[in-house]
């Protein structure tokens, strides 16, 4: 067999493979271009109603010029209970939590969070969901980290484990070090 | 008969859940046309016009309110991608993160037609040596 006859034979299974190979890859890759959206850009200014306040909050007004975090929960979301300690993991390292209960009723918010005790520094609302559309939120929990300028820095999709939380504190630690 | 009743009783249901009312024919037509090329982020592989799910749900209700506002077509899919990035168009917008999908497919088609050419030219022999 010569050179050029064992390039024809191998050739066309060659590319096969190859194209099979990036597509399957294609497939398989974990679809998480959902949460680039708001990556890196600024948070939407918003204010909303606040579960234990008469006024509306605005968090981004609130907490201008330091870290803070934005979790988006509800008192139906059963994963939302199970990071709840991570929540609290986070505000006891000093930065503050705001709640937004998404598509939910303010009691069940309120007895929620008087049940199994409140991580957040405010509480807001979106009871239909609206902000949660212009915050590019597809289901909860979801967390955001923001930095003093505002800006989105780090986003989380689903409920965060312990090493979540702390990977939140790192990248925290680590953008204020790049700062300095 | 049978058919025509069961269209009806869909739109009639449709209707019920969730209310369309635009100003315009026109309106509502671009309404149904934007619905269909808007991923449901949720249920991957449906539209937002097939989905059911509750956040396709609300993403219908912010594209009617666009639309009754007087939004234009490119500012309905500004919205949608710049909170849930180009993903949820099917119809991304030709950017360079995008380049390879849109010119992968002519591109491979080109490679393809060239390997045909070339294999077909090697195929018939000239005609000199054309005597085995």
């Amino acid at each position: 067999m010569t050179p050029a006859n064992a390039m024809h034979i191998l050739l066309p299974p060659a590319v096969f493979i190859l194209l099979v190979y990036v597509l399957a890859a294609g497939m398989l890759k974990d679809n998480d271009v959902s949460s680039s959206a708001l990556l890196d850009q600024p948070l939407p200014a918003f204010s909303a109603p606040q579960l234990d306040d008469a006024e509306p909050g605005t968090p981004g007004q609130t907490y201008a010029g330091r870290y803070w975090v934005l979790n988006i929960w509800a008192s139906w979301c059963l994963p939302c209970l199970a990071e709840l300690p991570q929540l609290h993991a986070l505000r006891a390292a000093g930065l503050p939590v705001v709640g937004l209960a998404y598509k939910d009723e303010e009691e069940d918010a309120r007895a929620w969070l008087a049940q199994h005790g409140s991580p957040f520094a405010m509480s807001l609302q979106d009871r239909d969901g609206r902000l949660g559309i212009e915050l590019g939120v597809t289901g909860v929990p979801e967390t955001f980290l923001i930095d003093p300028d505002g800006m989105v820095v780090l986003k989380h999709i689903g409920p965060m484990a312990p090493a979540d939380a702390e990977r939140l504190l790192e990248r925290m630690r680590a953008d204020s070090e790049d700062d300095a | 008969m049978l058919l025509a009743g069961v269209l009806l009783a869909l739109t009639a249901a449709r209707g019920a859940i969730e209310p369309q009312d635009f100003d315009s024919p026109e309106q509502a037509q671009r309404y149904q046309a934007l619905l269909a090329e808007v991923r449901c982020m949720v249920c991957p592989n449906q539209s937002l016009a097939a989905s059911s799910a509750g956040l396709a749900a609300d993403l219908r209700e912010a594209i009617r309110r666009l639309i009754n506002e007087g939004a234009s077509d490119a500012e309905v899919r500004a919205f949608l991608s710049e909170r849930y990035g180009d993903y949820i168009l099917y119809r991304p917008p030709l950017r360079t993160a995008t380049l390879m999908l849109w010119l992968g497919p002519p591109l491979l088609l080109l490679l393809a037609g060239g390997a045909v050419f070339v294999v077909l030219r090697r195929r018939v022999p000239p005609a000199e040596n054309n005597d085995g």
